[in-house]
């Protein structure tokens, strides 16, 4: 009807304000689920919940990083073939091309330093590091924590 | 009584149905006409899902997704290996098509195959007698055919290695150029012994020659192009190893006397960026005749980047004009016009008187558009009978900061010149009857614009953010960006998507001097730690929740 309104008695349509600046007030309005992430230090107790099923944000740890692999739900969500490494440093599992429980390590346990792998290994590992900074966001690294993993 | 209730019943009858035809028009009607559906507006550009702490998500043009390359040239193969081409490729294209084909120059169409002599004329002469490495600066309005004929030129040589240097004026310092080309020989008097710094000065206008002067380096361009023919071929084969396309292509100076360089690859960007900027069923074609329409204050700017435009036009078999300050540029020809925000042009047009018939019929416009539906009834002359897109350029905002790369961030202040609120973008849409695209450059840093509005994106803000902010679309497809938090702006917050403009891409020029080079490195680091992240110094923006560029007022 108002463009009726708007044809008769001159008038434009004003669109929603896409600032969030409103009259009196310089700080735009902000909805927090559409909020990007801040990049940052994990732990491998805090990327635990990561995991698709406890938190819907998938993250996986390679070589100390960890991306984002929300977007790979259907490999790394639950019932996806790769979703033992949501949560987890998959790094030993993907350099072994291995999808075992056993190459991952518990979140209170040292973080795997990778030193047993064969140079064939690292160069998989590598690729698969390529592999992953061009596919997923990289949202911060994976540390030790102190007390925990150290 | 029985009377009555019939009538009662007609009336509530008639009622309903016009209650049902007015919904069914403003919901079904217009909805099927519009352009392009408000949630496409509402989503204009990729956003990442993370960002740095102390900056916002880095933003990329919705068509380029993040994962996937950013537009980095014209895609051409070379044997089975893709390349980005040069401007030996792009000019190689628009020979291939020029027979009957012209620029209008001064109201005055000239052949491709003329121009195109002229320029081979030229470089063969610059080639010949200059250094591998020499520099021609161009000090010559590019709205002429000598100002055009010798950009060309040297644009032609830098393939060769010959660096062409756009400048704002006859430099007042020593610049280290081989060859300057100047307007006139009331320049020439003017430059005094400075004539002395050039291998050649070449003079443009033969007008007011003082009897008997003579300088041994001065060269009239009548007599340099005197044996020049008219030549429609122009052929260009890359070398195997591909550097042409690494090579610089040009410099330019700024009105500050800094000097950027860019290179090849920031031309075939800039124009691939362009050329995909067009909708489908919109693009470029051999019909469109473009204008470029310099206004005084700002035409300097402008003549390294009207290249973009240009060679896409041409390069598409289209025509061009080219308008120096003061010349009438509606023409019933152009269905694409380039000017500045500030041309005095767009300011009379919106101060037109109009006649009562004319008024009703904008205001129609002005509600059509406003609902994302494009009509051309409101046209104010025939002289716009083709036109179909028209591109408002505006400057970013402290480009002396931007061009010297200070370590002093600027705060955040009104700035003095206007910019075109989106009511006022949506009458010039109606007075002209064609689309209209903001955009923002900063002319001396990148070739191309940073940020372009849609096409098809009519929307009027509301005025309390008209007020506030200028609006320019998503960043073009050869640049990502992203706003971050500067402590001499502490009002703006990276939570709030509000920031200073950081961009990164393929059309970016890179600082000559040693010294800005230097400070670049420096500013770079601070911002980014070797992201090779550009900060565009006191461009406070903000990104709004449709994904385009909004920036303070």
């Amino acid at each position: 009807m108002s463009f009726i309104r708007n044809l008769l008695f001159g008038g434009v349509k004003t669109s929603e304000d896409p600032t969030g600046v409103v009259q009196g007030s310089s700080t735009p309005t902000i909805n927090e689920a559409s909020q990007p992430i801040i990049e940052g230090k994990f732990y491998p107790r805090t990327i635990y919940k990561f995991n698709g099923h406890d938190d819907e944000k998938i993250f996986i740890a390679v070589k100390g990083k960890v991306f984002d692999c929300t977007q790979g739900r259907q490999f790394y969500g639950p019932s996806g073939p790769y979703s033992n490494f949501a949560g987890h440093d998959a790094s030993r599992g993907l350099a072994t091309n291995s999808f075992e429980l056993d190459t991952l390590r518990h979140w209170d346990q040292p973080i795997d330093d990778l030193k047993d792998l064969t140079t064939q290994d690292l160069q998989a590992l590598d690729g698969w590091l390529e592999h992953f900074e061009k596919k997923y966001p990289c949202v911060g690294s994976l540390e030790a924590e102190p007390g925990v993993n150290i | 009584m029985l009377d009555l209730l019939t009538l009662f019943e007609w009336v509530v009858s008639i009622s309903c149905v016009l209650i049902a035809s007015l919904i069914a028009i403003d919901k079904l009607v217009i909805d099927g006409k519009r352009d392009l559906h408000p949630i496409a507006l509402s989503q204009q550009s990729n956003v990442a899902g993370v960002r740095r702490k102390n900056e916002t998500a880095v933003y990329r043009n919705f068509t380029v997704p993040p994962g996937f390359p950013l537009t980095t040239g014209l895609a051409l193969s070379l044997g089975y290996r893709i390349r980005n081409g040069n401007f030996g490729d792009i000019w190689e294209g628009i020979m291939s098509k020029s027979v009957g084909r012209g620029i209008e120059i001064e109201n005055t169409s000239v052949s491709l195959s003329r121009i195109n002599g002229l320029a081979k004329c030229v470089s063969g002469r610059l080639l010949k007698y200059m250094p591998n490495d020499g520099r021609v600066g161009i000090a010559v309005p590019l709205w002429t055919l000598p100002g055009l004929s010798v950009s060309l030129a040297a644009l032609m040589s830098s393939l060769e290695g010959v660096v062409p240097c756009f400048l704002p004026a006859v430099p007042r310092t020593n610049l280290k150029l081989n060859v300057l080309v100047i307007d006139s020989w009331d320049t020439l008097m003017m430059m005094r012994d400075s004539h002395e710094w050039y291998q050649w000065i070449i003079v443009c206008d033969e007008k007011h020659r003082p009897p008997n002067f003579s300088i041994e380096n001065v060269v009239m361009w009548s007599a340099l192009t005197s044996d020049a023919v008219d030549d429609d071929h122009f052929s260009y084969a890359p070398p195997s190893d591909n550097s042409d396309d690494t090579k610089v292509l040009a410099m330019v100076t700024s009105p500050w006397n800094h000097t950027n360089s860019f290179t090849q690859g920031a031309l075939v960007s800039s124009v691939a960026a362009y050329v995909k900027s067009f909708p489908l069923g919109q693009e470029l074609t051999e019909e469109d005749h473009l204008a470029l329409a310099f206004d005084r204050d700002t035409e300097k700017s402008y003549y390294f980047q009207s290249w973009t435009k240009l060679l896409s036009v041409l390069l598409y078999g289209g025509s061009v004009s080219l308008f120096g300050p003061d010349q009438e540029f509606f023409n019933p020809k152009i269905t694409l016009l380039q000017l500045d925000a500030q041309n005095p042009g767009l300011e009379a047009l919106l101060q037109k008187p109009l006649s009562v018939l004319q008024k009703l019929k904008l205001s129609w416009a002005s509600t059509l558009f406003s609902n994302g539906i494009f009509t051309k009834i409101s046209k104010f002359d025939s002289k716009v009978r083709k036109l179909r897109c028209v591109y408002i350029a505006n400057h970013a905002r402290s480009l002396q900061y931007v061009d010297e790369l200070s370590e002093q961030i600027p705060c955040l202040r009104k700035r003095s010149e206007n910019r075109l609120s989106s009511s006022q973008q949506n009458l010039l849409r109606g007075l002209l009857g064609s689309r209209l695209i903001p955009e923002l450059y900063s002319p001396y840093l990148v070739m191309g614009p940073v940020a372009s509005a849609n096409f098809y994106d009519y929307r009027v803000f509301p005025e309390a953010t008209d007020i506030k902010f200028a609006f320019y679309g998503p960043i073009t497809t050869s640049i990502e960006a992203k706003l971050v938090e500067t402590k001499e702006n502490p009002d703006l917050s990276v939570e709030s998507r509000q920031g200073m403009l950081c961009i990164r891409g393929f059309t970016i020029g890179k600082p000559v001097e040693n010294d800005r080079l230097e400070k670049a490195a420096k500013i770079v680091q601070r911002f980014d730690g070797g992201g090779g992240w550009m900060p565009l110094l006191g461009e406070f923006c903000l990104w709004g929740s449709d994904g385009c560029l909004y920036e303070y007022k």
